[in-house]
């Protein structure tokens, strides 16, 4: 067996032993005959994809996979609904205390302010998270206009955020992490997904996605400026930052979100429609962590919480689990039709 | 199948449409098909033949072994074809009027 061939066989094991059988001899001819003859080793390239392919098709997170599927209708939407609380959060917590009055009367009276805005600045914003908001803003629109490219603009973007949150905590200030997880937890099934092929009706959803999140932050915020602009000294009591003012509010309609939600999930499941219905909880999952983040700051109970928007989360990773613990004998790939 | 129809789903499915081919061929194919623009690796192609597969879009069409190498072959289902000539008309039509929308602008050279 030559070398090239022995490598190849090697990636090969990332694949379930069950497909491998079915299609091992079949998967690995197509690289190797794509080779030449004097290559020693699979191009770097074609290892990545074999081993990614290999690992989704052992996850079920292949195309024809509930998870698969799922992770395909929520990557587009996903982002979309990231780039919304990026808007948000750099709108209302980079930004707004500089354009308040009562904010910028506090970044001029200094000390006795200090918990409130946090120091030093980065540049003319509060935290090294403008960046990252910028970044994810842009992702969601490159992933739009070259959808092909989705699943890189979106790794860039991971990690843009992890060194900007690095220098962030090193020189500057940076963002809260629950916040900027957040985000990401939203972006991964961009990575995730089996494809990143162009879908017409999913760049109508992640346009509805988008619209839908900002409303429900902009409405969740919207007592903020009278909060602001009256007492700044009820917003150092929870999360003690600048964030405080923007995921208070936000804290406050989850229980409304979230039942909306739930019923929405529901209402799918009885309808048959179980892949749509575990996007929804997908997209749900990570304000999980916005809603854990405001119950402790608020030194309150998260059962409530925890109840309502973990249910659709259980179901999901239930359906997850039994489908990738279906016998080995069903779990060869798609049965091949014959001519 | 969904409603959809995505760029390289159509190759693929375009690839097939005059003969059957294995795996090696559709990436020749495809590459030829978009000019070099869309390079199909082997893991890509097989999670996009599984999925085409399961979808009813293609079926297997015989195997053999050439050179110590298994060869699988692929062709469009009747459904396949269907879609595949449903999407091409869909595509010809909007391309047409989008050169006779630039004629009129002056803008097609």
């Amino acid at each position: 067996m030559s070398d090239l061939r022995q490598r190849y066989v090697r990636l090969l094991k990332f694949y379930p032993k069950a497909y491998r059988e079915q299609r091992g001899d079949e998967i690995l001819a197509t690289p190797m005959e794509a080779s030449p003859s004097d290559r020693e080793h699979p191009a770097p390239s074609d290892a990545v994809d074999i081993a990614r392919h290999g690992v989704q098709m052992r996850l079920g997170l292949s195309s024809d996979r509930f998870a698969g599927r799922v992770l395909e209708m929520v990557a587009a939407p996903g982002l979309a609904v990231a780039a919304a609380f990026s808007v948000f959060l750099i709108v209302s917590a980079e930004l707004f205390p500089f354009l308040n009055r009562a904010y910028g009367m506090t970044i001029l009276l200094g000390p006795t302010h200090a918990l409130v805005v946090p120091r030093p600045h980065f540049g003319p914003f509060a935290t090294t998270g403008a960046v990252i908001y910028v970044v994810w803003i842009l992702v969601a629109m490159a992933a739009v206009l070259r959808p092909t490219h989705r699943r890189g603009v979106a790794t860039l973007g991971i990690m843009v955020t992890l060194v900007a949150m690095m220098v962030g905590r090193t020189y500057f200030a940076a963002p809260r992490v629950s916040l900027i997880l957040v985000i990401v937890a939203l972006a991964l099934p961009a990575v995730l997904a089996p494809t990143t092929e162009f879908a017409r009706h999913r760049m109508t959803m992640s346009a509805i996605a988008f619209g839908i999140s900002l409303g429900i932050l902009v409405w969740s915020s919207r007592s903020l400026i009278a909060h602001e602009a009256q007492d700044g000294s009820r917003l150092r009591h929870s999360f003690g930052s600048l964030y405080t003012s923007s995921i208070y509010n936000l804290g406050s309609v989850l229980y409304l979100a979230g039942t909306l939600a739930v019923v929405g999930i529901l209402t799918l499941i009885i309808l048959r429609r179980t892949v749509a219905a575990g996007a929804v909880a997908l997209l749900l999952a990570p304000w999980l962590v916005v809603a854990y983040t405001y119950h402790v700051q608020n030194g309150r109970t998260l059962r409530s919480y925890a109840l309502l928007l973990g249910i659709p989360l259980l179901l999901l990773a239930v359906a997850w689990i039994v489908d990738i613990a279906r016998p080995a004998s069903r779990r060869t790939g798609p049965a091949l039709p014959t001519s | 199948m969904t409603d959809e129809i995505r760029e390289p789903t159509f190759l693929v499915l375009a690839a097939l449409a005059d003969r059957r081919r294995h795996g090696y061929g559709i990436i020749q194919e495809v590459d030829r098909l978009s000019a070099g623009g869309t390079r199909l690796k082997a893991g890509t192609l097989y999670a996009m033949l599984d999925r085409l597969s399961s979808d009813g879009l293609i079926m297997s069409a015989g195997e053999e072994v050439v050179e110590g190498r298994l060869r699988r072959y692929y062709e469009l289902s009747s459904e396949g074809s269907a879609l595949l000539a449903a999407e091409s008309r869909r595509r010809m039509v909007v391309s047409k009027e989008a050169l006779r929308r630039l004629r009129i602008a002056g803008s097609l050279a």
